[in-house]
């Protein structure tokens, strides 16, 4: 599926602004938020090639490769096929909101799920990431509860 | 980036709330729980290090990995606060535009991704660590180490996450942010436009479907919807109650966040120490 635009109005997000509460806690400068990097193992042995998202946990059951950047957005109309090695379990389910386990087996971009569809969320609560080459479990919040991907800042 | 907390290491009453700014965008709003982490700059600096780490190493081995690579910081960060912009739905109305309820194809980058399978097997063997010779698990094991891409980092990271997401969950459900979808459902309505909340409407599954442009249904309803958060002040309010129920984490987790704080000082330290050594 495509993503449509080359145009991107960058911002400066680096307006400084405190905000001072009575409780004495005071805020000064910071950042949009840390999503959880779940990177646990090596992915490179996974069957499929890019971005890989499995029924169970620890990279096992029915699995699900996105090889385009642009794929599978729309998680709840894509299926758990069989994979080699990894077992049987969930195939034939649907990927959105069924999935455990991720890996990322790029030389070059990050892979991201949100728990939201459309990219939308807070990122600390709702995204889980891998760096290339790695893989690991969704946290809790993800597990089942996955409904966006994207491979991102590929280089 | 620093918080200054009055909390000891034991509750406190709760923090008084925090006044409701007028909000348009998120770009300028600031949360409490984000001195406890790294800055976009500096988990763009650890993306780029890691990946600059892995191509040293295999240049020494003879290989020419990842020759698109250069440091594009500036790149990495504003991915990163596009993603960030979406925290309560789609709020940055320059993207919007153009893009409706999709993210922009620069958070992509600008290379396609290649698989390790698409390596010429030696090269690969050199990168994921098969080969007789080269660093244990290969270049991919030397550049996490270097960069100490270590569990303990992770569950610091992790900790800060959870107390998010409890916060996060909790303004969602909280009666200020429930009068203010209520508002901007009807604000929508008026347009003919009908969501429950924003996060609704940006999962609609009529968008994110097929190539080509947003269809003027998608870019009327995106761009209704961010009119409608500005009228309502929906991004100001969640973002007051979301701080509120930030800063309640705050004052429960003191002894916690402070050896957290320690570490991730230290994690801007080596991140510091290490883009000396590699700049862009």
């Amino acid at each position: 599926m495509a993503r449509r635009f080359t145009s991107f109005a960058r911002r400066a997000a680096v307006v400084t602004v405190a905000f001072l509460t009575f409780g004495g806690i005071v805020t000064v400068s910071a950042a949009p938020a840390q999503a959880d990097k779940i990177d646990k193992w090596s992915s490179w042995w996974q069957p499929c090639k890019k971005m890989c998202l499995y029924y169970s946990p620890g990279l096992k059951g029915g699995c699900w490769s996105s090889n385009n950047v642009y794929d599978g957005e729309d998680l709840s109309s894509e299926i758990f096929d069989t994979c080699a090695g990894t077992g049987t379990a969930g195939v034939n389910q649907a990927v959105g909101g069924n999935a455990a386990s991720m890996g990322n087996g790029t030389t070059n971009c990050n892979v991201t799920a949100w728990y939201y569809p459309g990219w939308i969320g807070y990122s600390s609560a709702d995204e889980n990431w891998l760096h290339p080459g790695w893989a690991g479990n969704l946290t809790s919040r993800l597990r089942n509860n996955e409904y966006s991907i994207e491979m991102d800042n590929c280089t | 980036m620093f918080v200054i907390c009055g909390c000891s290491g034991h509750r406190t009453d709760p923090p008084a709330p925090i006044p409701v700014p007028t909000a348009t965008d998120m770009a300028s709003l600031r949360y409490p729980l984000d001195g406890y982490r790294l800055s976009a700059r500096q988990q763009a600096e650890e993306d780029y290090l890691y990946l600059k780490l892995e191509r040293e190493c295999m240049h020494r081995l003879g290989f020419d990995f990842l020759p698109g690579l250069t440091s594009r910081i500036d790149e990495r960060v504003a991915i990163k606060n596009e993603i960030a912009s979406r925290r309560y739905g789609i709020t940055d109305l320059s993207i919007v535009r153009t893009a409706g309820y999709n993210l922009t194809a620069a958070a992509a980058g600008p290379h396609e991704p290649q698989s390790r399978d698409d390596l010429p097997p030696v090269e690969r063997a050199a990168l994921i660590g098969t080969a007789k010779t080269g660093p244990v698990g290969g270049c991919v094991g030397e550049a996490s180490r270097e960069l100490d891409l270590n569990q303990k980092a992770q569950t610091n990271a992790r900790t800060v996450n959870d107390m998010a997401e409890e916060a996060f969950r909790r303004t969602q459900s909280d009666p200020r942010v429930q009068a203010v979808f209520a508002s901007w459902s009807r604000c929508m309505s008026t347009m003919g436009f009908i969501y429950g909340n924003p996060i609704v409407a940006a999962g609609d599954p009529r968008w994110h479907k097929g190539s080509g442009s947003p269809s003027k249904l998608e870019l009327a309803t995106a761009k209704t919807d961010i009119a409608c958060k500005v009228s309502t002040n929906l991004i100001g309010v969640e973002y007051a109650t979301e701080a509120d129920w930030q800063n309640i984490e705050i004052s429960h987790n003191a002894s916690t966040l402070r050896r957290i704080s320690r570490s991730v000082a230290d994690r801007r330290a080596e991140l510091e120490k290490l883009m000396r050594r590699m700049p862009g």
